[in-house]
């Protein structure tokens, strides 16, 4: 009888934290939703896991012109590369559907992370959008950062040049960059919303 | 002229009259027109030749594919407008871009602002007071544009054009002129002076209120500045008496109260007006 009530309350709580947490999109100043997603390699993550560290979310679209800016000339892998190392935790998010751009299996995936040398903590597939619609994420690139307290400190676009130009990577205002260097020296971000440039993320239709 | 023609050799006429030829059809090496993924992109003038100190509109025709779009001023959730650079001899001033009325472009989660099929992107010209009867005056446009279907294309195109200072004899209009009429018509008009159009800012929304005078049944807004309001929320309309009233949710980006709220007001077809509600703060 009290195995099957644990086992009840067993279901009912993994529910629970698979469901996204919070009714509102996430909102600058306040606590960053938390959420469950699966990575490339099949493990799991809770934005809750990361708590007393910096976290960076990502969209990403492998075909999108804005992304390919970043990628080609390096740029993307680069600032991921620079603050992983710094501790950061950076989550690359995949909210195209099946059948859209840039929608990728696991083994894809993985395969596009070698092959572009690119540094996330980890790759999460977010094919069904749900972590997308939390974030009310826009387009690809757009960049999230949260602070370890777990408030949402950053939203908006990866710099200040709104074009598809890898020319346009250099001398621009990197606001990604400019907010965790503030964050991580203990200062408020000076900048921390910006509309955010790119192709539309490639969600699964209503 | 002619005795010195027919004195040279037949090769060497053949090289003249090429020559010759070239001189009086300008566009034969410059193209007007060009082809870029899922767009053609036509310079075009309302008039082919110009006295001093004339009008001119100058203005670049986007065509588009089936399913294809490009981007509004202020492009939506996603997207960039066009880039257009001009080029026109010295003396010659082109103003800002005289958009059009967009449209709403929707897909899962996201609105956009922009247009299908085809756009005329004009501007008006200031021509120098004097110009040389029978002078070429070339014009070119650098255009950078991104054109989208369910994905999006960088695209960019150089396109010139020859236009001529008038002679003495009165030339005919262009044959854009009639295009160039009917995107006129359709340029959003500033509201007129009896309007009363104001702005409440509430929590979460702003209420606009548009007073036209008679009841209006339906509204669309289209803001100039991004991160004001919430591109892919529904645009509640309330008609009442005078006028229509318009509950528009705020941005999730929009961080300070702002004075004026502007944009393009959409009623109806052919119905598109510039306004700039100056906004009413309520006590929190």
């Amino acid at each position: 009888m009290l195995k099957k009530l644990a086992l009840g309350l067993g279901i009912v709580f993994a529910l629970t934290v698979i469901a996204p947490s919070a009714a509102f999109a996430a909102r600058v100043g306040e606590p960053a939703p938390d959420f469950t997603a699966t990575d490339s390699n099949g493990q799991v993550h809770h934005l809750s896991d990361y708590r007393g560290k910096f976290v960076v979310l990502e969209w990403t679209n492998r075909g999108c012109p804005y992304t390919r800016k970043h990628y080609d000339s390096g740029n993307m892998q680069r600032l991921q590369r620079e603050w992983t190392a710094k501790g950061v935790i950076w989550l690359t998010v995949l909210s195209s559907a099946s059948g859209k751009q840039g929608y990728m299996t696991a083994a894809e995936e993985n395969a596009y992370l070698k092959q572009e040398n690119a540094h996330p903590t980890a790759a999460l597939l977010d094919p069904t959008g749900a972590l997308g619609h939390l974030y009310d994420a826009k387009t690809s690139p757009q960049m999230y950062v949260i602070n370890p307290q777990g408030t949402l400190i950053y939203d908006g676009a990866i710099d200040d040049r709104p074009t598809t130009d890898v020319a346009d990577i250099q001398g621009a205002k990197n606001y990604l960059t400019l907010a965790l260097e503030e964050a991580t020296a203990g200062k408020s971000v000076s900048t921390p919303v910006t509309r955010p440039y790119g192709c539309s993320v490639k969600y699964a239709g209503e | 002229m002619k005795r010195r023609l027919n004195r040279l050799g037949g090769w060497a006429s053949a090289v003249t009259a090429f020559a010759l030829l070239m001189m009086f059809t300008p566009n034969a090496v410059a193209q007007s027109r060009a082809t870029g993924p899922h767009t053609t992109v036509t310079l075009l003038a309302n008039r082919d030749s110009l006295e001093g100190g004339e009008r001119l509109s100058i203005g670049l025709q986007f065509q588009m594919e089936k399913g294809w779009h490009i981007y509004w001023v202020n492009p939506g959730d996603s997207g960039e407008p066009p880039k257009i650079q001009w080029q026109l001899p010295a003396g010659f001033h082109v103003g800002p871009i005289e958009w059009p009325a967009p449209k709403r472009l929707v897909a899962p989660s996201i609105v956009d602002y922009g247009y299908e099929n085809e756009v005329l992107l004009a501007a008006p010209v200031r021509v120098p007071p004097h110009l040389t009867p029978g002078a070429n005056i070339p014009v070119t446009a650098n255009v950078n544009w991104l054109v989208c279907k369910d994905i999006c294309i960088p695209a960019k195109a150089h396109v010139t054009l020859t236009l001529r200072a008038r002679g003495a004899r009165r030339d005919k209009a262009s044959s854009s002129s009639t295009l160039f009429a009917q995107t006129e018509k359709g340029f959003p008009r500033t509201a007129p002076a009896n309007w009363k159009v104001t702005a409440i800012s509430e929590k979460d929304d702003f209420v606009l209120t548009v007073e036209t005078g008679k009841r209006e049944s339906a509204a669309t807004f289209f803001p100039l500045e991004p991160e004001q309001i919430k591109n892919d929320a529904v645009q509640a309309a309330t008609p009442f008496s005078r006028g229509v009233r318009l509950r528009l949710q705020k941005s999730d980006g929009l961080l300070k109260p702002i004075p004026v709220l502007r944009g393009v007001l959409v009623l109806g077809i052919g119905r598109a007006y510039k306004i700039a509600a100056p906004v009413k703060q309520t006590v929190r």
